[in-house]
């Protein structure tokens, strides 16, 4: 369920026997901005995100639809394809449904009258090859999920003790993990990066007064 | 935005859809040893939009955690971005639906672009900044605006666009209130812990709150030592994100009976939070209240105090079986950092007390 160190404030951190490889992912971890693209496209990270959904967050539906509707994707055949539409609706779409997902009425309803008239086109044909589906029935509804994955969840999970344990576990096979997931910050370092960027922060801080800001808060360098 | 009295209840009736508890207990606490825990467990509960993570975002805020670092914030500035995007988009999206057209040729240009074709790495450019806020001031988009109850809008849109000079750069970092106004639909559960004092940790859990999330609600519901229940003063001109044909306080009302109810919560202390009390004056101001509502005096619909004394009663009249004594009612701004941060006092405060009473 719940993991206790993701966003927690008074865990100690690591042991100190392995204190300095950590301190070491530590730092690289603080130094990079992970791509949700980019972690959907090795797999390894992809399974580990799916799992942190699946454990922490309670959330791994999104996930499933995801997959499901690439798999429907590439299936070559109509008739295929029209299968497992079905097959995605009824898991995924229609209120109730075992795997409902989190989504508005106006996209659900789309799908579904899509769906509909796929169906009605399809009725009485002459001949089953005749039948139709097309690929991106869902790809709206795709779209949606993965950059609420992005939004919500994906944050949370590059913060994650999960996310770190196998960034520390790949570190050792491959150096340049950290480059294949994301994005150096800045070329100076991230102290450098705020002081350039010190200076705007303490404006915008200024700018938003009238939301009654305390601006001593704040850690600013 | 002190305690409001609560009244007797005289509504029977009762649903049972989260009654059961699951076996599939994170901790395996039970709420009855709560007072010797050295971990109390609070959670955040409500329909869609109500604010849970908002206030959320604001308990970090003043716990210094999460979203006080500037490094968290900064992998922010994409969803900050998205929103100015999804914010543009519905309102394009309903200019349509609603027939309304968009009258500059530029800004029909500039809505064009947002439907097809930009994406957040564009808004860099601080040329966007002068096109979407042009956009925002079309008399075509401002008319959609002004009726924003009958499509689905975030709170934070105009906040957005009044804020585009900043946003639309490529030096932006966004500030925390920026982070707060943000609207993300939680999707799932997530948690964050803190000291209270007394070697004591408070451990807070925000969900996801509409319909489909709501099954995952009750993974905790035997492990919790508070509710804190949240429902929105503004929504009640509006229907909800999933279901369009359905009202929001109906939808609230029901979920608050459902969970307040619930065996699992008769010893735990309640607390109903009244929010977007900021917008709900606003809203009031101009839009009618008694409309909505044909139990509430006419006369009384532009005084606050009283509609949301009104409101209490709707909802307290909800409580079939919670011992009322441990149910506290409050107002609060969630997008106001030291209201939220007084409020959550008093709540942690209420928590606490109820909790030594036991």
């Amino acid at each position: 369920m719940l993991n206790d160190e993701h966003s927690t404030v008074s865990t100690p951190r690591g042991s100190s026997s392995k204190q300095s490889s950590s301190d070491r992912i530590e730092t690289l971890l603080s130094e990079y901005k992970f791509r949700i693209e980019a972690i959907f496209d090795y797999s390894p990270a992809r399974d580990t995100f799916r799992k942190y959904l699946k454990k922490v967050c309670l959330n791994e539906e999104p996930f499933m639809f995801y997959e499901m509707v690439e798999n429907y994707q590439k299936t070559r055949l109509d008739k295929n394809r029209l299968e497992l539409a079905a097959d995605i609706i009824n898991q995924f779409i229609v209120v109730n449904s075992k795997h409902e997902l989190n989504m508005s009425m106006a996209i659900r309803n789309e799908i579904l009258k899509q769906h509909a008239q796929i169906l009605e086109k399809n009725q009485n044909l002459p001949n089953l090859e005749l039948l139709t589906c097309p690929s991106d029935l869902f790809a709206n509804a795709q779209d949606v999920i993965f950059t609420e994955l992005k939004q919500d969840n994906f944050p949370r999970f590059v913060r994650s003790k999960e996310f770190k344990k196998f960034i520390m576990k790949e570190f050792k096979k491959n150096e340049t993990i950290f480059e294949m997931l994301g994005d150096k910050k800045d070329d100076d370092g991230e102290l450098s990066f705020f002081c350039k960027f010190g200076k705007l922060i303490m404006e915008n801080m200024f700018w938003n007064n009238g939301n009654n800001w305390k601006i001593g808060k704040l850690k600013l360098l | 935005m002190g305690n409001i009295v609560v009244s007797p209840h005289d509504k029977e009736g009762q649903h049972h859809m989260m009654a059961t508890p699951t076996s599939n207990n994170p901790n395996g606490g039970s709420a009855a040893t709560a007072k010797n825990k050295s971990e109390i467990t609070v959670l955040l509960l409500g329909a869609g939009e109500s604010g849970k993570s908002t206030l959320f975002k604001q308990v970090q805020f003043f716990h210094g955690v999460g979203i006080t670092h500037d490094q968290e914030r900064i992998e922010l500035i994409e969803i900050v971005r998205l929103n100015v995007l999804e914010n543009a988009k519905n309102l394009v999206a309903a200019t349509q639906h609603l027939n309304i057209p968009i009258e500059q040729p530029e800004n029909r240009e500039t809505a064009k672009l947002i439907i097809n074709s930009l994406n957040t790495n564009d808004l860099e450019d601080p040329s966007w900044s002068k096109r979407l806020y042009s956009l925002w001031k079309d008399a075509g988009i401002q008319k959609a605006y002004e009726n924003r109850e009958k499509f689905q809008l975030y709170d934070s849109t105009e906040y957005l666009f009044e804020n585009l000079d900043r946003i639309c750069s490529d030096k932006y970092v966004p500030t925390v209130v920026d982070v707060i106004r943000t609207r993300t639909k939680t999707i799932g559960i997530t948690d964050m812990k803190f000291d209270v004092g007394d070697g004591k940790q408070l451990r807070l859990v925000d969900v996801g709150g509409q319909r489909n999330e709501r099954r995952k609600w009750i993974h905790f519901f035997n492990t919790v030592d508070a509710v804190v229940f949240l429902t929105s003063l503004s929504e009640f001109d509006l229907n909800l994100y999933e279901d369009n044909g359905y009202w929001r306080v109906k939808e609230s009302l029901r979920v608050f009976n459902e969970v307040v109810n619930n065996a699992l919560f008769y010893k735990v202390p309640f607390v109903l939070l009244f929010n977007k009390r900021d917008l709900f004056e606003k809203k009031i101001a101009t839009k009618s209240f008694s409309k909505y509502f044909s139990g509430f005096n006419e006369a009384e619909e532009k005084n606050p105090v009283a509609c949301i004394e009104y409101m209490t009663k709707l909802f307290l009249n909800e409580i079939t079986e919670h011992p009322l004594d441990t149910v506290s009612v409050k107002t609060l701004s969630a997008i106001d950092h030291d209201n939220s941060k007084q409020v959550f006092e008093e709540v942690k405060q209420f928590i606490m007390t109820q909790q030594h009473r036991e």
